[in-house]
């Protein structure tokens, strides 16, 4: 056998895709993917919230109660402020729940329902209310917002890795904690359909627990006027407008034709 | 000034993009040229070939043997290992590493045979090519190999 040189014409060990091509395939598919996990857990969300056991609602809500620097011990001017969510809880139907509130040394009014029943008013809230029925309100709308379970959706889709996370490594380690405590870290976000909700839920607790609605709607016309005035109240920033607040719950009050009584003077005193 | 402050103030996205963008050109370049040698030298040493069999049939036509190797480093450029580094995602073929270890085995085999001719070399027999991987284990591995091939190069009477 004669051997006779040949040089190589087609090189069998290289494939002919081009890379900027397989980039972008690769990118692509990623994005794809970080995209479809984004969108479930978005899905997710409304079930989560949902199902959530009370348990593990509550272990969140100890970590939130921690990170406002809140106590559990109760001030008189909060075991007067229980009594009446208490006062307003005993209307709810079938609601087993327990609820806490916390006065938070704060000027701005605002209130917030979080995760575990812990509900939060501020100082300046009830500075700015004249009148019980006035705060009775906004509590009756917090409590809506608990029972529309907005105030887990609010958390949004951290919720669902916290959970999976619970069920799945459990709560002490170390991913659930600090999910946990990433969670308790992050801004509620609530849509205005949701405010809405509350609303409409809060002025039928209102209406349950006086027989009348009188002070329903005063604080919002107080919102209103501070609107007017130009100085942006930090409660109202994720709110619908107060205008059409008041606009929606007088028609509320007109369409199932609740009374206005006589409002009863607020017994917290602040000094 | 605007525009020089937001790159500034991304600096690490910046370093990734003008890496990722350099990779791609001067690896793109160098390959060619790279290949271009490759090509050139393979026709010149048509004439000395290296086969892998172990013994030629008749020994008494062997005047002389020497051990001949040729051994290369080469680094992947950071384009391609960014490619290569999807890839460990979702699998499959890595051709963006393929012209590295092609360029890679060329090379030595081509470093080998020019020491053969050196020694006035007939031919090279029981060739055989090693590849290994260099500072995979180190932490921001630079993803490069070493090539080396060896063989016997033979003399044979005419």
């Amino acid at each position: 056998m004669k051997y006779i040189p040949k040089e190589i014409q087609e090189n069998v060990n290289i494939s002919k895709v081009s890379p900027i091509k397989e980039l972008v395939i690769l990118l692509g598919s990623i994005l794809g993917i970080v995209l479809f996990i984004y969108i479930s857990l978005g899905f997710a969300i409304d079930i989560v919230a949902q199902k959530m056991p009370p348990n593990m609602e509550k272990q969140l809500g100890k970590i939130y109660v921690r990170n406002f620097g809140l106590k559990e011990t109760r001030t008189p001017e909060e075991a007067n402020l229980q009594e009446l969510l208490d006062r307003l809880k005993a209307r709810l139907p079938g609601e087993e729940k327990e609820f806490q509130i916390h006065l938070m040394k704060v000027k701005e009014a605002n209130a917030l329902a979080l995760p575990g029943g812990h509900v939060i008013v501020t100082e300046g809230l009830i500075k700015k209310v004249d009148s019980e029925n006035e705060l009775a309100m906004i509590l009756a709308h917090e409590l809506g917002h608990f029972a529309n379970r907005d105030h887990l959706k609010g958390i949004g889709r951290g919720l669902v890795l916290t959970v999976f996370s619970i069920a799945v490594l459990g709560k002490d380690n170390p991913a659930s904690v600090f999910l946990k405590d990433m969670v308790a870290r992050t801004e509620m976000k609530f849509s205005q359909r949701q405010e809405k909700q509350a609303d409409e839920f809060g002025i039928h607790l209102l209406a349950k627990a006086y027989g009348h609605c009188a002070g329903a709607i005063d604080f919002f016309e107080k919102l209103q006027k501070e609107q007017k005035h130009g100085k942006l109240a930090h409660f109202f920033s994720t709110h619908p407008s107060p205008e059409d607040r008041v606009k929606n719950l007088n028609k509320i009050i007109k369409e199932n034709n609740y009374m206005i009584g006589t409002k009863t003077p607020l017994r917290t005193r602040l000094d | 000034m605007e525009m020089l402050e937001a790159i500034l103030q991304n600096i690490n996205v910046a370093t990734i993009l003008v890496l990722f963008t350099l990779g791609y050109i001067a690896g793109t370049i160098a390959e060619k040229v790279h290949y271009k040698s490759i090509k050139q030298r393979e026709k010149d040493l048509l004439n000395l070939p290296a086969i892998t069999s172990k013994e030629l049939v008749d020994r008494e036509k062997i005047k002389n043997a020497a051990l001949v190797d040729g051994s290369v480093v080469i680094s992947q450029d950071y384009f391609k290992r960014f490619l290569a580094s999807l890839r460990n995602i979702f699998g499959g073929e890595i051709a963006s590493y393929e012209t590295l270890l092609d360029r890679g085995r060329r090379e030595a085999i081509l470093r080998m045979k020019e020491e053969a001719k050196k020694l006035g070399a007939t031919m090279i027999i029981n060739m055989r090519v090693e590849t290994s991987s260099i500072g995979m284990r180190a932490k921001g591995s630079i993803g490069s190999i070493e090539v080396y091939a060896y063989g016997t190069a033979v003399e044979i009477h005419p």
